[in-house]
């Protein structure tokens, strides 16, 4: 009977946590951001690109500084191999060593799809934190990828963010995005993004392996998987500068 | 009288020799002709189409809009001034960049808002008040963007844009009419869509990038926010275009006018050598040397005036046919970007024949001039007797 009386009690105890979780909808996000991002980031990733007539994978080595600078690398295929890509705040660049050229990406060329992927320049461009940027609610629990999780409502505190609505599967462990459905003004879902595997990197849950779709885009969506990353590593801030394309 | 008449004899006698140079010349004034009424028609059916479908009669432009520059589009609009806003006399065009996705494919594209009501361009933008399928947003497109993303009436094509704020907004597009139109630049990469509708979608209320003018009036003084451009600014890219061809034809007249003239040139010069006795005799008839090379010369000059006559019996009905019918255009000619439609209609004017005939029969009368000038020196007795100068 007591152990009948104390079962009870951690069911009871057990769907409260599912129902109302401890921590609020704000902290919540505040916690994703933390495991997202690092002060400095280096990581080699590819992306696969699965489009409607073929598919191809494009190798990239990236150095990120907080959420407003980064360097990208591409190191292969052999076509695109010594291409860089340079973000610094809203502003982008591009090197092509074959023309050695530098063009800066503005305007309706932000619109336009990285190397064929799902990512605009402009999904690259986006630097803005969670928390900062959406007010949350919790709508519910749900499982992902077998994992419990907060499906929660994100909407934009202010007019000028990209996606004014957003709905994240959030793990409740690991705080860590299992799913995010971006969505237009109008409520027009735009975007998805799916993790498919996740890693542990030292103490933070990071994604290993997501899929990337452009709902208005037909194909299989673009597949980013991370090699290697490491965390608070040291950039010299020559990297982000834009004679670092030429080099 | 008597040298007009002896020249025309003279020239008549040579036979073969006469009729094959004023073949020749006859050519070179069918050839000149044609290319350059080829060229006058081309820019005036340009400026026509572009006037009717595009320009009006001349516009306002945002100070930043720059139509070859996309980067300008998203900054370059604002409020209409308040003088500006009149219907009858104005249309506000406001543009903005978007992403359509015609059969799944990512394509960029700009967004043009007009009124529906308007009536200074011959665009068919009433096409815009037909009903559109519940949630989606009329729009008009061009046969080339029809053809291009291979939509048609009827079809619905997912559109995403930026508010003025930078959020992402999307919706779905109704294609309620496919319009034609000559001029590429109301056409390719553009969907025309109510003005109301994209200034709510844009969150840009009474906003526009350009307005279009029914007359060419500058209604307001030069002002910083809004530019005028008259129309002579804004055709002036056609007219280099037309001059820059005219240009390039130049080469060919000049080889076709080279080969005509050394042809008369030759038989002037040959004429002069082989008929000593004969001008000898005239000149002991009493024809003064000075004479003598107006003879000659109007000889040369006869040429044109046959070539002119010869020209105008097989050239003259190809003319009219083509003034009044033209010809058709490949459809490659629209790569080149020209408004021209499928039918060139060349135009041809009394100027243009005029100075096409002024300009031959002058160089025609230096060329008949120069081997003739010699025969002044010329002793008739030494002429008689066979001697040279």
């Amino acid at each position: 009977m007591k152990f009948f009386f104390l079962s009870m009690i951690g069911i009871a105890l057990h769907s409260m946590a599912w129902t109302a979780p401890l921590l609020s909808a704000p902290e919540i996000l505040f916690k994703i951001d933390q495991n997202l991002t690092s002060a400095n980031l280096l990581s080699v990733s590819s992306f696969t690109i699965h489009g409607s007539r073929s598919t191809r994978t494009i190798k990239a080595k990236s150095w990120i500084q907080g959420a407003h600078r980064s360097f990208t690398e591409y190191l292969s295929p052999p076509r695109e191999k010594g291409n860089k890509m340079l973000k610094l705040d809203d502003n982008l660049w591009i090197y092509y060593p074959n023309a050695d050229r530098v063009i800066k990406i503005a305007g309706h060329m932000l619109r336009q799809s990285v190397m064929g992927s799902d990512l605009s320049y402009e999904d690259m461009m986006e630097n803005n934190k969670l928390h900062e940027a959406y007010q949350a609610t919790i709508q519910k629990t749900d499982t992902f990828l077998d994992r419990p999780c907060w499906v929660m409502s994100l909407q934009a505190k202010q007019p000028d963010q990209a996606y004014s609505t957003r709905k994240v599967w959030v793990d409740q462990e690991r705080f860590i995005t299992l799913k995010q459905e971006l969505f237009a003004k109008s409520g027009k879902l735009l975007k998805r993004v799916e993790m498919r595997e996740v890693f542990l990197v030292k103490d933070r849950w990071y994604p290993k392996r997501l899929l990337f779709k452009d709902i208005l885009k037909k194909g299989e969506g673009t597949e980013v998987l991370i090699h290697t990353i490491e965390f608070d590593v040291d950039i010299p801030p020559s990297r982000f500068s834009k004679a670092s394309l030429r080099r | 009288m008597l040298l007009v008449r002896l020249a025309f004899k003279n020239t008549m006698a040579a036979g073969v020799r006469t009729w094959l140079n004023t073949f020749i010349l006859s050519l070179t004034f069918v050839f000149i002709i044609l290319i350059n009424g080829i060229h006058t028609g081309m820019y005036l059916q340009i400026v026509r189409a572009r006037i009717a479908d595009e320009l009006g009669g001349g516009q306002y432009w945002h100070a930043d809009y720059d139509p070859f520059d996309p980067f300008s589009l998203e900054e370059s609009h604002a409020p209409l001034p308040l003088s500006l806003q009149n219907s009858e006399k104005t249309v506000p065009i406001l543009v903005v960049p978007a992403t359509i996705y015609p059969h799944g494919q990512m394509q960029s594209v700009v967004l043009k808002g007009i009124s529906p009501e308007q009536s200074i361009l011959q665009l068919p933008t009433s096409s815009l008040k037909r009903s559109a399928p519940a949630g989606t947003i009329p729009v008009m497109i061009g046969m080339r963007m029809a053809r291009d993303f291979q939509l048609s009436e009827g079809d619905t094509v997912a559109a995403r844009w930026r508010t003025h704020d930078g959020a992402f907004d999307a919706m779905d597009f109704a294609i309620v009419s496919v319009f034609k139109s000559d001029v590429q630049a109301v056409d390719q990469g553009q969907l025309w869509i109510p003005l109301e509708n994209l200034q709510r979608m844009v969150q840009t209320p009474n906003h526009a990038t350009f307005i279009v003018l029914r007359d060419e009036l500058q209604i307001l003084p030069q002002e910083a926010s809004w530019q005028f451009h008259s129309l002579e600014d804004l055709l002036a890219d056609t007219r280099l275009l037309v001059e820059s061809k005219r240009a390039s034809a130049v080469w060919l007249y000049a080889i076709l006018m080279l080969l005509a003239m050394l042809a008369i040139f030759d038989t002037q010069a040959l004429s002069v050598f082989r008929r000593h006795k004969e001008l000898g005799t005239l000149m002991a008839l009493g024809l003064t040397p000075s004479k003598v090379v107006q003879l000659i010369t109007l000889e040369g000059c006869l040429h044109g005036i046959l070539a002119a006559i010869l020209a105008t019996v097989y050239g003259g009905p190809v003319f009219w046919y083509l003034g009044a019918e033209g010809y058709p255009i490949p459809v490659d000619t629209e790569q080149f970007g020209l408004a021209l439609g499928e039918r060139m209609v060349p135009v041809f004017s009394v100027g243009l024949f005029a100075g096409t005939f002024g300009t031959v029969m002058l160089f025609l009368a230096v060329i008949s001039y120069w081997p003739a000038r010699k025969i002044a020196k010329l002793q008739p007795s030494d002429a008689l007797r066979g001697r040279s100068y």
